[in-house]
């Protein structure tokens, strides 16, 4: 996902915002994401495998 | 509500001359964003009050706006993800391209969704006490409001990229020098500010109507 931010960049406005939208909703669906998330809420470190 | 009672709004209007401060006012959870905040402004910038000139933002509690609510944002599946950043957009487009200059008051966070929403605000006043930061890589989420475009246009695609992998935090100065801030002043002189900007400013004469 960190390779979207330089791509989006070079893309008009409207074509970044549109992309950073699937970007951000792909980037939840990931186990990681979803401890990483989890765990802040709970107020404690992340656990990764 | 779905048990029919009012809700209590998360935003406050005061409209001072020609002027509109809008205070985020959900200080006990730092002015995170919810649909409600969003809804909020969207109502806002969609229809402002006759008569305002420009538009104030600033946030109650010392904090202008920690991001994203993550709680409400916890069970949201994929594809209403993607709807909800995109309404995001949209709302932030009304703020930048809605027809009212929009000066911000930053204090405190302004971080994840509080960057991008200070990013499509015309005008940054930062306090000594504000702190910029996109630490969405550190919980696993990405932005979604609009940073990569807004904030990346800022302080370039590269800084931005940094900011998301470390979460390091800029302050005022540095926030100012990067582009973050147009202006870095004392605690607490950030609305008089906005306000004198605001008497000075000529084009907001030029783009008034007369009506």
């Amino acid at each position: 996902m960190m390779h979207a931010i330089p791509r989006i960049q070079d893309m008009p406005r409207s074509e970044g915002l549109f992309t950073e939208s699937l970007a951000a909703a792909m980037s939840q669906t990931s186990d990681g994401a979803k401890e990483g998330l989890r765990a802040f809420l709970e107020k404690r470190p992340p656990k990764f495998r | 509500m779905a048990d029919g009672t009012a809700q209590r709004k998360v935003t406050r209007v005061e409209v001072d001359g020609d002027i509109a401060i809008l205070t985020f006012d959900r200080p006990e959870k730092r002015n995170a964003m919810n649909d409600q905040l969003v809804a909020e402004l969207d109502a806002f910038f969609s229809a402002p009050p006759k008569g305002v000139n420009a538009v104030i933002l600033r946030g109650e509690g010392g904090h202008f706006c920690s991001g994203l609510d993550l709680a409400e944002h916890e069970h949201r599946a994929p594809i209403d993800g993607v709807y909800h950043s995109r309404n995001w957009h949209r709302v932030s487009d009304l703020i930048e391209f809605g027809g009212l200059p929009v000066v911000s008051v930053l204090t405190g966070a302004v971080i994840g969704g509080g960057l991008e929403i200070a990013a499509s605000t015309h005008v940054r006043i930062a306090e000594p006490d504000v702190r910029f930061q996109l630490p969405e890589g550190r919980r696993g989420i990405f932005v979604g409001g609009g940073a990569t475009v807004r904030v990346g246009r800022l302080i370039g695609a590269d800084r931005m990229r940094e900011m998301m992998l470390t979460g390091r935090s800029y302050g005022a100065e540095e926030g100012m020098s990067l582009g973050l801030a147009h202006y870095s002043v004392g605690s607490g002189e950030g609305l008089e500010l906005a306000r004198n900007l605001h008497a000075r400013s000529l084009t907001t004469r030029l783009f008034q109507t007369t009506s």
